[in-house]
């Protein structure tokens, strides 16, 4: 098993290169010119053209493509991630500066979603047609119905104007920068990106929980005189947790890529805002960079849901047998 | 037992249904701000305070003052994102001018220039000469005096950097044209004589001096070995900006916030507030912050959006209040006389007559109303509430009749499209695309429109594969702001005006340069009447509307000067931050 996921490693290596190229000649595609995004529209009438070209030839971005892409990814090689086009910012601080924002309420939306998608999906497994199961899947179809931005914007109308219990946006303010201090700014967004994972979680887990349950040896579980507790959650949730296990570690490129809709709703500062405006703004070297992340994140990601599986199930093996 | 829940289930569905059906009372939400006022006049509430006295907006009597304790709440101006800290030669917002001063600034009332790092200065009999005596008690927030040399770095560093607002008066310095070109390194017409500048123009400019306002002088000890193209997107400097302004950075947590703090050493008034942040809502857009406003956590938003969402966070918050700036902004269509690259140019664009028809067929009060209460349609580039405005020239009024006669008798071609190119990316301006449409289609023309995307540059001017083109522009003056684009075309203009009636364009350049040449307003203003006379006789571009701003700001939170949006005159005004105070934390 380690020769697998040794290879499986080294295989990241030329899968990313891929992955760079693709991305690489697709932003040439894409419309846009940084340049011009800097200048607002209503003043480029005013510009000397040689000005404009004197800055395109200073950016680099007169240069053939193929040049560079392999400036780019030499450069890269060398630990330096290059600046911004648009603003000038260098893209490590910029990354340095996201990505703890998304990465936090990414993962404390993740854990929130699985504690409570699980526990729900779970109780309305072992409770099959009762109130709280039809209850349950009420809230679930809601959940994954409604955009999280709805949730997101009635939160803030609650609790942040009505309320004032929370502020209405940002990650952080004057003095209040230390996680324990800016915990109030979290509280809305985490919920929010949470609200629609718990409602897809709840709902796998109560169907692979209500597919383990009709199973052989549950039967034999329960005819050996297990109590229901023992029986529901050794024997029946650790086997319907495979599926669960993979929808969860699918959404951990999240904790990188950020979430875009939410940050948008709750002026969060994070990756996907970020990579959302060097799209509009064609800042090639940003979107290299933090696809590039996203993707590693998405492959490390697969490799994780194949180790975990192994460990759950012993009889999930790889390479020769 | 299950039917009965079902039941019971279907019922609060219903019900939750009908309730979200019901007609909306007005809720504290941003997205309420994005309804239009349901009274559609515009109660435009112009400023409570007294006008144009110079006094403080009126403040509770024996209010406790919070200036030193409290924290003043600003939007971070986010031009050029919020990585950085805002680039100064781009835009003179108010956190540049918090940081950065300038030789001059402009009085409340427009009038007359009040001296800042230039304690005094002359200009000569022929208007070519200005002399600046530069006060020698300015120091940069890092404590190095200010120099001469910073004065003469900056004029040069603005004239080579891309993207500074308003470089055209500076080229007028001698050897202007040639940096701003890239050919030379310094301007010839610029000396230095102990705390003396001298600047020599190549032609007389009457608002020469105005615009000496607008450029933030920098420090050349910091900045003088750096490639001046690329000053606006330094790292260093825009991660901890010195200048020598009345505040100085504190904090920088970027993307997040910024901080000020008033400069102890400032050599003018010391600013009256003593912290500033600036918050970034960058990332949630106008939605953000109103949100923010209306929860308090914001004081003051410059240029709302549009008049009905200035109106929902008044309703919301009590402590606001709104101004409705008259603005020298205006959008108009531009005729591209120079073809086009794709073969499929309609060269009855090349037709006066044409030009003028296609004006007539425009709704302009509806294309205004899609602004509502903070538009007016325009005859020609001057509001016609202005007294500036050629009262001989009737207001225009759409006649689609008359249009098509018009046509008709200059043989246009009714079956061949007319392609119109936008990049504005509003739904506004998608609305007012697709009404200009249902114009034409009024005098049975096909019109197409494209909103462009990508290089603006690459697409509009270079390309230039449209007939009309969707422009948008702001000036102090209107003749500089509008009337520039009629002159024998330079820079990017020549792209899509060509050599199209040079004899006309150089007739309108000698009215532009001699109208910035001129001492008296009596002289200026029968320049500008002529100017209006050809510019409706040519038809080169066709005014739409004139678009004011909307500022929204926490009166009860904090004070400052009721004269201060009086006028568009922001970027050049004298903020007056000395008198500026918190009323509440």
């Amino acid at each position: 098993m380690g020769k697998y996921f040794l290879k499986r490693i080294l295989e990241l290596i030329p899968k990313l290169l891929i992955i760079t190229i693709v991305i690489f000649v697709g932003m040439q595609f894409i419309p846009g010119d940084p340049v011009t995004y800097l200048i607002p529209p209503d003043t480029i009438s005013k510009l000397d053209p040689a000005q404009l070209e004197a800055m395109r030839e200073k950016l680099g971005l007169n240069e053939n493509v193929v040049v560079r892409y392999f400036t780019w990814l030499g450069n890269l090689l060398h630990g330096e991630f290059g600046y911004s086009l648009v603003s000038g910012a260098s893209i490590k601080s910029m990354i340095v500066q996201r990505l703890p924002a998304s990465f936090e309420v990414a993962i404390i939306a993740l854990l929130i979603s699985a504690a409570c998608g699980l526990t729900f999906g779970f109780i309305s497994a072992t409770k099959q047609n009762s109130l709280i199961d039809y209850f349950n899947t009420i809230l679930g179809m809601i959940g994954i119905s409604v955009p999280e931005f709805f949730f997101g914007l009635l939160g803030i109308s609650i609790f942040s104007l009505k309320l004032g219990w929370l502020p209405s946006g940002g990650r952080m303010m004057p003095g209040k920068e230390a996680l324990s201090d800016r915990a109030e700014f979290l509280v809305l967004p985490c919920l929010c990106l949470a609200i629609g994972l718990i409602a897809t979680l709840m709902r796998y887990t109560r169907g692979s929980m209500l597919d383990v349950l009709h199973k052989d040896y549950i039967k034999t579980a329960r005819s050996k005189g297990l109590s229901e507790a023992n029986v529901h959650i050794k024997h029946g949730l650790r086997n319907a947790l495979i599926p669960i296990v993979v929808i969860l570690v699918n959404r951990l490129p999240m904790l990188l890529g950020g979430a875009v809709v939410i940050e948008s709703v709750f002026n969060y500062p994070g990756m996907g805002t970020m990579l959302l405006n060097a799209i509009s703004g064609s800042d090639m070297p940003v979107v290299m960079i933090t696809t590039m992340m996203i993707a590693m994140a998405i492959l490390l990601a697969s490799l994780l849901i194949d180790l975990i599986s192994a460990l759950l199930d012993p009889r999930i093996r790889f390479g020769k047998e | 037992m299950k039917k009965a829940i079902a039941f019971l289930l279907c019922l609060v569905l219903l019900c939750s249904l009908l309730s979200a059906c019901a007609s909306k009372e007005e809720t504290a939400t941003p997205e309420a701000a994005e309804q239009p006022a349901e009274n559609t006049e515009p109660e435009t509430k112009e400023t409570d305070e007294p006008e144009a006295e110079g006094e403080e907006a009126e403040a509770p009597a024996e209010t406790e003052d919070f200036s030193e304790t409290g924290m003043l709440n600003l939007s971070w101006p986010s031009d050029n994102g919020t990585d950085l800290l805002p680039f100064p030669w781009s835009n003179r917002n108010y956190a540049v001018a918090m940081l950065f001063d300038s030789l001059v600034v402009m009085s409340p009332d427009g009038e007359t220039m009040i001296p800042k790092i230039a304690k005094d200065w002359t200009i000569s009999e022929d208007g070519l000469t200005y002399t600046f005596t530069i006060r020698d008690d300015v120091t940069w927030h890092d404590g190095t005096p200010l120099t001469p040399e910073d004065v003469v770095f900056s004029i040069n560093g603005y004239l080579k950097n891309p993207t500074s607002e308003y470089p055209s008066q500076f080229a007028l310095i001698e050897g202007g044209e040639a940096v701003a070109a890239g050919e030379a390194d310094e301007l010839t017409g610029i000396e230095v004589d102990g705390n003396v500048v001298t600047i020599h123009l190549t032609s007389p400019r009457n608002d020469f001096l105005t615009y000496c306002a607008i450029v933030s002088i920098l420090p050349k000890h910091i900045l003088g070995d750096k490639d001046p193209t690329l000053i606006s997107q330094d790292e260093e400097f825009l991660l901890n900006p010195v200048g020598c302004g009345p505040y100085k950075v504190e904090t920088v947590n970027a993307p997040n916030y910024f901080t000020l703090v008033r400069n102890d050493d400032y050599y003018g008034e010391p600013a009256g507030i003593r912290h500033v942040t600036y918050t970034s809502y960058a990332n949630g857009g106008a939605d953000a912050s109103s949100a923010a406003m209306i929860a308090g956590n914001l004081d003051f938003i410059y240029n709302v959006s549009d008049i009905s969402r200035a109106e929902n966070l008044l309703a919301n918050n009590p402590n606001l209040s709104m101004n409705v700036i008259p603005a020298n902004y205006a959008r108009y269509f531009v005729f591209n006389t120079a073809g086009a690259t794709d073969g499929k140019y309609n060269d009855d664009m090349l037709k006066t007559e044409v030009r003028q028809a296609i004006n007539l067929l425009l709704d302009k009060t509806a294309i205004a109303n899609f602004y509502v209460g903070q538009a007016a349609p325009l005859t020609t580039f001057v509001n016609p509430e202005s007294a500036s405005y050629n009262s001989d020239i009737p207001l225009f009024e759409r006649d689609v009749d008359t249009a098509v006669q018009m046509l008709k008798d200059a043989d246009f071609d009714f079956n061949r499209p007319v392609r119109i190119a936008y990049w504005y990316t509003d739904q506004t301006t998608a609305d007012i695309m697709a009404l200009v449409v249902q114009c034409f289609a009024d005098a049975g023309i096909e019109a197409e429109t494209t909103m462009v995307s990508g290089s603006i540059v690459e697409v509009v001017y270079n390309q230039h594969n449209w007939d009309l083109a969707y422009f948008g522009n702001y000036g102090l003056d209107p003749v500089d702001a509008f009337y520039y684009n009629l002159r024998t075309p330079t820079g990017l203009f020549v792209n899509i005006q060509g050599d199209y009636e040079l004899d006309t364009k150089a007739e309108f350049s000698a009215l532009y340069d001699e109208y910035f040449s001129v001492e008296t307003e009596d002289e200026k203003q029968a320049i500008l009447n002529e100017l209006q006379v050809k510019h409706l006789e040519s038809m080169y571009t066709i005014p739409l509307y004139a678009l004011n701003k909307v500022t929204v700001a926490n009166t009860g939170k904090f004070s400052y000067p009721s004269d201060l949006f009086n006028m568009d005159i922001l970027d050049w005004q004298d903020y007056r931050f000395e008198t500026w105070a918190l009323l509440s934390e």
